[in-house]
Parts: structure tokens; C-alpha cells; sequence
């Protein structure tokens, strides 16, 4: 059955690991493009989870990681882009995320 | 128009015109539709006060039901517009709609009917915009 989720509602809210750690907070969702018969749709590809995603979304990915970078150790940031299978949305107050954080830092080191 | 979107920097609260390039609003938020093994939708753009009210809190909430006398329903002057009425994205957003159609035009024409207009100076700057 489909439900609706406004957009606001989800942004900021903080997502949990399978073991019920924190992950980070939601702030970003991508969306592409689908095509099919009717016509075209943009869904939902990707949420973007991290303790400084907020940055992001005012300067830009590359200025704030720019920035963050600059920063070194002084401010630990950890972002997250989860795939949307990988984000349980059943209760969309309490995202959950199915890999665990040690996952998701093994699939940022690799990209 | 580019292929993927961020939701939140590209569209959330970017100006959206209509297919006459009028201003008709922000973009208040955005309805995701959460399918069964299927990625979200992104449904609905929805502009208007009560929308707005939501994002500030719950004190905005009860300070327009007050406004209101509790008469007003709480989707009352939001237009719901499809997403996929979307013709591009750029610094704007322009959607496939007629202003004067929105429920949330409705606010704007009353306030500039009854409150702009009457402002000194208001009328000859409309007859410039014109020309």
C-alpha cells in the first residue's frame, strides 16, 4: 500500500544502524529521473545521512568537504549515501538504515 | 534540465513561476510517495501558509487556526501541484499551471486587491510594470 511522507517531515531526522546506533541525520535526497510507459517520474535514488550534511546543502558538496578538509581533525564528519533499498522508511519518523555504520564507512572508503 | 536532483537544495523552497513566467509562490514543501519495493515518488509540490506554518511549529500552527477561528480546514489555500508538471529547473521553477488557478493565489489577490492597491504610489507603479 502506498503512503505519503512530506519532504520536511524526513529532513533532519536522525537515522539508526540495525544495532540502533546513529548513523547521522537525514539531510539530502536525491532523485533521478524514471522513465516508463505514462510518462516520466523523478523517485527517490538516494538519501544523503551525515553530521555535517546540512553544510552541504547551503555551500555545495565540494565547497563544505572543501571547507571540512581544510578543517582536518578538528571536525569529525561522516557522511553517508545510502541507496534506497538500504533505508527502511516503514516509520518515517525513525529511519532505519539496514547496513550497519561499520558497512556504510567501508562503502565511502571504497567510492 | 539536469537528470538527478538534490530535493532539498535544488527544489525545496525555490521560487516556482507558471507557465506565463508569474511568481506563484515557494516550493513549501514536497509529497514523496513511499511505494512497496519501489523508490520513492516525488508526487506533489505544495505551496501555500498552512504549509509554512507546519515547517516553523506548532505555535504557527495555533496562532493560524486562531487567525482563523478554527473555521479554515487545514489544507485551505494550498495548492497541491503535481510534479510532474514541471517544465525546468533553474534559478526558478516553472511548472505547468495557470496562477490564477491556485488555492494559494487566492491570499495574494485578496492582499493585493484590498491592502497594495492602496498603498500610495502602488497603482502608478503597476501602469510602469506594464508598459
Amino acid at each position: 500500500m502506498n503512503r505519503e511522507v512530506a519532504l520536511h517531515q524526513l529532513l533532519g531526522r536522525t537515522v539508526h544502524d540495525p544495532n540502533g546506533r546513529k548513523v547521522g541525520r537525514l539531510e539530502e535526497l536525491r532523485a533521478e529521473i524514471e522513465l516508463h510507459e505514462r510518462g516520466n517520474d523523478y523517485v527517490v535514488t538516494e538519501f544523503h545521512v551525515g553530521s555535517f550534511g546540512a553544510i552541504e546543502s547551503l555551500a555545495g558538496a565540494r565547497l563544505a568537504r572543501e571547507l571540512l578538509h581544510r578543517l582536518g581533525r578538528l571536525v569529525p564528519y561522516d557522511r553517508h549515501c545510502i541507496p534506497w533499498q538500504r533505508l527502511d522508511l516503514t516509520d518515517p519518523n525513525h529511519p532505519k538504515a539496514l547496513d550497519t555504520i561499520e558497512q556504510l564507512k567501508a562503502k565511502q572508503r571504497k567510492t | 534540465m539536469k537528470d538527478g536532483i538534490d530535493l532539498r537544495h535544488d527544489v525545496l523552497d525555490a521560487q516556482l513561476v507558471d507557465r506565463h513566467c508569474e511568481n506563484i509562490g515557494r516550493c513549501d514543501t514536497l509529497i514523496l510517495e513511499l511505494r512497496d519495493g519501489k523508490p520513492p515518488r516525488v508526487a506533489t509540490v505544495l505551496v501555500g501558509g498552512p504549509v509554512r506554518a507546519e515547517r516553523i511549529g506548532r505555535w504557527m500552527i495555533a496562532l493560524s487556526r486562531l487567525v482563523h477561528g478554527g473555521k479554515r480546514a487545514a489544507d485551505e489555500g494550498v495548492s497541491r501541484i503535481p510534479f510532474a508538471a514541471m517544465r525546468s529547473l533553474g534559478e526558478t521553477i516553472e511548472m505547468d499551471v495557470v496562477r490564477d488557478e491556485l488555492p494559494s493565489e487566492h491570499v495574494e489577490q485578496w492582499l493585493a486587491k484590498h491592502v497594495i492597491c492602496r498603498i500610495p504610489g502602488a497603482q502608478k507603479k503597476k501602469e510602469q510594470s506594464r508598459k
